[in-house]
């Protein structure tokens, strides 16, 4: 980074993050305002036929705006480590409860053809 | 019910704060936000003409001059986060899901939608089709086939690969239609049930220069089959045949609804009806009969009172319940609101992936677009605050 640039120019940034939709920028955006040190956080997509968006972060001057965005995406990032994990818990305590009720349908499908056929319900449940 | 809390000691609040705060969005409280604040920040107030507080987007900064200290707080969001499943039958999830922003839910949905690969036909190769649907038409149909198999265990192909074991699932469908001397006739109707796999690969590898080095009959070990065995795709009369080969690729909904691994996926806020006063006698009796069952009546006459009974199971009256907040008989008494970061997710797969699965696969391709910026920028510490 350049030695000359005084704090006030590190306190706003632009960012313009090429392949990326409404589905980063409007969560980015979100986790960046909740950052005390963010004074404000947007992204737009300039034209649909554009597949680019323009993230833009301006800070107090406690930290530079470059951080500000950083520090948003490993909250970002912990957020949804978090999220994953309950799910995993919270479809594995399904599982215990009723005891492998998730299979796919198409094991529903061929139980249904094996007993229309006539044969002996087998009971094939883990 | 709220009406009191403001009057309660700074401890007493603190404590009423912190459970009303588990329940509501992630923030920190050093002071408790006033009872009109607190709605506004965790509630969409639903009315006949317009919704109310409808964003969810909080400033850490934005209550900074009443006390409260709104930034994001990890301990929180944990203590705040659940999933609770409520239904898991084969293909569908629905589940709750309390305590974060409607952006991650978002965001979760559409890559769910357009960024999550499945196995698709592609590639139709037509050695005979003179049934009355065009080739194209066929080709369409079959491209829309959900196929019952884990992409990934495949790589992508791009145009310029050649087709391989790694990349290419190869289906055949030859079908043709007689009368069978009886007078019935057989195959009159083509189901996808009808499509074959060849784990060795191509049947006519010069035409479609699709050579495979080994089997792939270990790389699949439940073998590649339609999600569905009885998806009609085309029917015959006598005479009439279909012979030809599919492609599958991997590929996301992105590039094609037919490899969108969801039949769909959606959430809504979870509802939420509020008495704003004390309702007795007469108003409480209208109340109930236009309710059944949401509103719970007790008592008669002047005595009669109502209580707000489970929301969920009374579903269909909930837009009545809004549209009664509108007359001016009923608006002091009745509203319907929404929780702005509790969930009624509901996931349908197409049946290639497990609908949990598919949710998390759906957060690590999030976290992987995180990192892909995350690259193009400077390391900093992970918390300045």
């Amino acid at each position: 980074m350049d030695q000359d640039e005084s704090a006030a120019d590190q306190r706003a940034i632009v960012l313009a993050l090429d392949g990326e939709t409404h589905t980063l920028g409007n969560t980015l955006r979100d986790v960046m305002w909740s950052h005390p040190h963010i004074e404000l956080a947007s992204y737009t997509q300039e034209h649909p036929s554009v597949n680019e968006i323009i993230l833009r972060c301006q800070t107090n001057a406690a930290i530079p705006a470059e951080q500000g965005v950083v520090e948003a995406l490993h909250i970002t990032k912990a957020i949804l480590s978090h999220m994953g994990d309950t799910m995993a818990e919270a479809a594995k305590r399904w599982e215990e409860q009723h005891g492998g009720g998730g299979d796919g349908g198409q094991r529903r499908q061929q139980r249904q053809q094996r007993q229309g056929d006539g044969a002996a319900a087998m009971n094939e449940d883990s | 019910m709220g009406r009191t809390k403001k009057a309660a000691q700074p401890q007493a609040a603190k404590g009423a704060a912190a459970a009303a705060a588990d329940v509501g969005p992630s923030t920190s409280y050093d002071a408790t936000l006033p009872d009109n604040l607190e709605v506004a920040r965790t509630r969409v107030v639903c009315g006949t003409d317009m919704n109310l507080h409808t964003t969810s987007t909080i400033a850490a900064s934005q209550w900074g001059s009443l006390g409260v200290d709104a930034s994001f707080d990890m301990d929180r969001f944990r203590r705040g986060f659940s999933i609770d499943i409520k239904r898991y039958e084969g293909d569908d999830m629905e589940f709750e899901m309390k305590g974060v922003s409607c952006a991650v839910a978002n965001s979760l949905r559409r890559i769910m939608i357009s960024e999550t690969p499945t196995m698709a036909i592609e590639h139709v190769y037509i050695v005979n089709n003179t049934s009355v649907i065009q080739d194209e038409v066929l080709s369409h149909r079959l491209g829309l086939v959900p196929l019952k198999v884990d992409p990934r265990l495949f790589q992508y192909k791009a145009k310029e690969d050649a087709p391989s074991e790694q990349n290419t699932i190869v289906l055949k469908l030859k079908v043709e239609c007689r009368r069978l001397p009886s007078g019935a006739m057989e195959n009159d109707k083509v189901y996808s049930r009808d499509l074959v796999w060849l784990p060795e690969g191509s049947e006519m590898p010069d035409e479609t220069s699709c050579r495979f080095a080994s089997s792939q009959a270990a790389l699949v070990s439940g073998g590649v089959r339609p999600v569905h065995d009885d998806i009609l795709i085309a029917k015959l009369r006598p005479g009439q045949a279909i012979e030809l080969e599919c492609h599958c690729i991997k590929g996301v909904g992105d590039m094609h609804a037919k490899w969108s691994p969801v039949a769909t996926t959606w959430y809504r806020l979870m509802p939420e009806v509020v008495l704003l006063q004390k309702t007795r006698g007469q108003i409480a009796e209208e109340l109930a009969e236009q309710l059944p069952g949401l509103l719970q009546l007790s008592g008669s006459g002047d005595k009669a009172k109502v209580v707000v009974g489970d929301v969920r199971k009374h579903d269909k009256l909930l837009e009545k319940v809004r549209r009664l907040s509108g007359e001016e008989r009923y608006a002091p008494y009745i509203q319907l609101r929404k929780i702005k970061d509790r969930f009624i997710f509901t996931i349908e797969s197409a049946g290639a992936w497990r609908p949990h699965e598919l949710f998390q696969y759906a957060v690590e391709v999030m976290m992987s677009k995180c990192d892909k910026v995350l690259e193009g920028l400077q390391a900093f510490p992970q918390r300045s605050f």
